[in-house]
């Protein structure tokens, strides 16, 4: 039962994540998205290494998760620095809708 | 294969990703007069090592080495076989030259540093390390730095333009990273392993395989630039600094593409439903054209080289077809030997371009008139690296086309044999148009004041554009290194 309700909660926050990736616009809303799609996958993979046994997890998962959030922090700290340097030098915090606005920037 | 040889060989795989890994942080600590020599002296040393695998691969067909000992599914493995070989090279080739060039162009225009340097390294590293693995999750993770490295690199010409591209860039390819890593968990859930060549073993067609299989592709295809997820593509690859460009377009998009090809032609061989095969190949079509129509349309120099590098990437994608008509063999051969010639030929185009809009100052096409003769052996190598885009004998491009046309007729379907013709006439228009204005007199209204150009400059992409025309004429040698594992 914990294992299905896990499997459920990650799968939700993935549909989430990725349902606010696509409709926000606003750089930081969509690094927070990204995140959570990322911790939705963490989820699933720690529910993963139930199936192993309850007395015994599988490790690998575990491994897998760790490496995972080193490669999500620092990626996020990247896309925070970068959000921070459009806004310094153009005062944007999203991107450009269409090809006119592209050329206004230009 | 003798030990003292094996124990060689894993030496130098481990070399080929910890050099440029190590290099790139002692180079944070190094003062610029020190570091441009340290660049010049360690660049070539890395090639030089990547230069000797092929040789190895003549005493054995695939090599595969378990770092620590520790064999998988413990450990992570590492293996290497003709198509691995070829990139690595490949990547050493166009990293080494555009180092060069990077050396002295940054230096001009004032904008290299220390940090520079050291992601410019770690992406090679990082490519080294993902051609070689065969741990679909340390793929992950190597796709993850190489996709930072590369958007660190877009982001440092530091205009506004180029910021919102890497940031575009960087949300798309987090975008398919996240699918990707998700497909994984799906495998490890069905599978309980991450080797490829174990997977391939006990792969069976169940609905969690082909739903991971499913998300791995479409997350690589968001990376690799496909019709329609082309979209983050020119801007980023138009807007970064030349030397930048040309590694983006000639190496980076194509390490999802191999990836691709790695999964389809490995583990996922049997369970690929064939309707996929041919909707992968639809796709690439789409891309050809797609791409090659707003190449024609651009009248920015560096946006049209950028588009052509989406529609190039087209052809890749054909391979998907090819083995649904069960032509293997020539698929394989066709897509290693057009990503090796569009690497080259796209390097020495965009290095050349760089010269130009160095010279000129401007970007539009219009300004080609009349630098023909301010820098002949520039546009010498835009001209030869359209022969090779375009695919005329006897460039390697041409190579490419004939399996890919070939394969198609031996499989008995003249639709994916007509496709290619069709990519270089649309080639053929966008590239010409370029050359015709260069054979133009000055546009006087313009008023371009001409900048100096180094001839170190001059020369790199001439050589780049004249390794393209010579993998046509000697291109039985890395045919037989490609075909050593079939």
């Amino acid at each position: 039962m914990t294992f299905i309700s896990y499997t459920v909660a990650a799968i939700t926050l993935i549909s989430l994540g990725l349902y606010a990736i696509f409709t926000q616009v606003h750089f930081l809303k969509k690094i927070i998205a990204i995140n959570i799609v990322g911790h939705g996958i963490f989820l699933l993979l720690v529910t993963l290494s139930k199936k192993a046994g309850p007395q015994n997890p599988d490790p690998v998962p575990h491994a897998m998760v760790l490496t995972g959030i080193v490669v999500a922090v620092s990626a996020t700290a990247f896309a925070l620095y970068l959000c921070r340097r459009i806004y310094d030098s153009s005062g944007r915090t999203s991107l450009p809708e269409d090809d006119t606005e592209e050329v206004k920037i230009r | 294969m003798n030990p003292d040889l094996a124990h060689g060989l894993s030496l130098s795989l481990i070399a080929q990703v910890a050099l440029p890994l190590l290099f790139a942080t002692s180079l944070i600590f190094l003062k610029r007069k020190l570091r441009g020599i340290i660049i010049l002296f360690f660049a070539p040393i890395i090639t030089l090592s990547s230069l000797t695998l092929p040789f190895y691969l003549s005493y054995t067909d695939i090599f595969h080495y378990s770092i620590g000992e520790w064999s998988p599914p413990l450990g992570i493995g590492i293996y290497l076989d003709g198509v691995a070989a070829l990139f690595i090279c490949l990547t050493a080739l166009i990293f080494l030259t555009s180092t060069l060039y990077a050396l002295v162009y940054l230096e001009k225009k004032k904008s290299g540093n220390r940090y520079f340097w050291s992601v410019w390294f770690i992406l090679w590293g990082s490519l080294n390390a993902l051609f070689l693995s065969s741990d679909i999750f340390n793929i992950y993770v190597t796709l993850e730095l190489a996709t930072l490295a590369a958007v660190i690199l877009v982001a440092h010409s530091k205009t506004t333009t180029a910021l919102m591209a890497a940031m575009r860039y960087f949300i798309t390819a987090l975008i398919g990273s996240m699918l990707y890593l998700l497909g994984v968990a799906l495998i490890y859930a069905q599978n309980a392993t991450l080797d490829m060549a174990l997977l391939a073993q006990q792969i069976d067609s169940s609905g969690l395989n082909i739903a991971a299989f499913a998300l791995m592709t479409v997350g690589l295809l968001l990376k690799s630039a496909i019709f329609p997820f082309h979209f983050w593509l020119p801007p980023a690859h138009g807007n970064a600094s030349s030397p930048v460009s040309a590694i983006l377009s000639a190496i980076v998009v194509k390490a999802t593409f191999y990836l691709i090809l790695r999964l389809w032609m490995g583990p996922f061989e049997e369970i690929i439903p064939h309707s996929a095969m041919y909707f992968m190949g639809l796709l690439g079509c789409f891309s050809i054209i797609w791409g090659s129509f707003q190449a024609i349309r651009q009248t920015d120099l560096k946006q049209i080289i950028a588009y052509s590098t989406v529609a190039q990437l087209g052809y890749l994608f054909l391979f998907a077809p090819l083995m649904a008509i069960g032509a293997h063999t020539f698929a394989l051969n066709a897509v290693v030997y057009h990503s090796i010639s569009h690497a080259f030929s796209k390097a020495a185009l965009f290095l050349a371009i760089g010269n130009i809009v160095y010279v000129t100052g401007k970007r539009n096409i219009s300004s080609l008139g009349g630098i023909r003769t301010h820098m002949q052996m520039s546009v010498m190598a835009v001209a030869l690296a359209s022969v090779g885009l375009i695919g005329l004998p006897p460039s390697g491009g041409f190579i490419a086309k004939w399996y890919f046309i070939k394969g198609a007729i031996e499989g008995g379907s003249y639709f994916w044999a007509i496709i290619p013709l069709i990519g270089s006439v649309l080639a053929a228009i966008y590239l010409f148009r370029l050359l015709e204005q260069t054979m133009r007199p000055a546009n006087e209204s313009l008023d371009i004041k001409l900048n100096k150009l180094p001839l170190k400059l001059e020369v790199l992409p001439l050589i780049l554009s004249l390794i393209s025309i010579v993998l046509g004429l000697f291109a039985s040698f890395p045919l037989s290194i490609l075909n050593k594992g079939l």
